[in-house]
């Protein structure tokens, strides 16, 4: 029998307690600094109005990586959702992808704010960690 | 602006009717009284490596439609990043540790300095006429933040790097 497409997941809130996690590509880690610990802000950037995340409710660091285009070019990040809040203006809401069928999809937005862009990417460096960093070595 | 220097130089010598020889002579000790450190050939060096790395990036690089880099785009970053080192070299002879040269969002470029002692994130929009977007603290008070035009961002980060060199 097909695996039947659910007609929606229900709008939920996240709590601030929970944590988001975030595929970071390669092209913006430099080579020299191989498996960094720390993140630089460049990685934080929208695409169609938002930063996509996903939930750690619905999903592990393994299956968002595996949603990446290639996952063999990304590691993945975890940011606390509470600390994302607690900088302005950022919102965080749960938007699960019903095309890609992506359950644990969120959209971080504001991450773009006019005049306050470096800001906000330099903040949140500071709250992101390494979930699977990535192997500059690693062959693909 | 050395070569301004040099030309502000040999205009005042010539204005005070010093001899040719004698001018070439001074113009000489000048010119090796500026003589540029490493550090100026590390800069350089690492503008060209980010050349490669940024401007070789194709459309969606990212897998998620992220945009290509322009030339003009980079050229701004990294000529403003050239003016503020020569700048704070003639003034006070320091050099600062050098800033890392990124893909921003959108095609934007950031220069990116992070020491135990302050953090700085510059963002060059791809558009030339939108202002710069500033982000720098010492980890505690001390914070520089805001948009500025090119022209007046010079004296801003200089003064702010000052600081910490």
């Amino acid at each position: 029998m097909a695996e039947e497409l659910p007609l929606n997941w229900p709008v939920e809130d996240i709590p601030d307690e929970d944590y988001l996690y975030m595929w970071v590509n390669s092209k913006l880690l430099i080579p020299l600094q191989a498996a960094p610990s720390e993140i630089p802000g460049e990685i934080f950037r929208e695409h169609e109005g938002a930063m996509s995340t996903c939930w750690d409710k619905y999903a592990t660091p393994s299956d968002a990586l595996q949603w990446a285009k290639n996952p063999a070019e990304n590691g993945i990040i975890t940011l606390n959702v509470g600390d994302i809040r607690r900088i302005p203006p950022l919102e965080v809401v749960y938007a699960p992808d019903l095309i890609r069928r992506i359950q644990a999809h969120t959209n971080v937005y504001g991450v773009e704010t006019k005049g306050k862009k470096s800001e906000i990417r330099v903040k949140l460096s500071r709250i992101a960690s390494w979930k699977i960093a990535f192997e500059f070595d690693k062959k693909y | 602006m050395i070569d301004v220097a040099e030309s502000y130089l040999s205009e005042l010598l010539r204005r005070l009717k010093i001899p040719p020889a004698q001018r070439d002579q001074l113009l000489k000790k000048f010119a090796e009284s500026l003589e540029l450190p490493q550090f100026f050939a590390e800069l350089d060096a690492a503008i060209q490596e980010s050349k490669t790395r940024i401007l070789s990036l194709a459309e969606d690089w990212d897998g998620e439609g992220a945009k290509l880099y322009l030339e003009d785009s980079w050229l701004r970053a990294v000529d403003f990043l050239r003016k503020v080192a020569e700048k704070l070299w003639i003034d006070t002879g320091l050099q600062f540790n050098l800033p890392e040269i990124l893909p921003g969002p959108q095609g934007s470029i950031d220069l990116h300095w992070k020491s135990p002692k302050f953090e700085l994130l510059i963002n060059f929009p791809e558009d030339p006429t939108e202002p710069t977007d500033v982000y720098g603290d010492n980890y505690e008070e001390r914070v520089l933040k805001g948009t500025f035009e090119v022209e007046e961002l010079l004296g801003v980060i200089a003064a702010w790097l000052k600081n910490y060199l």
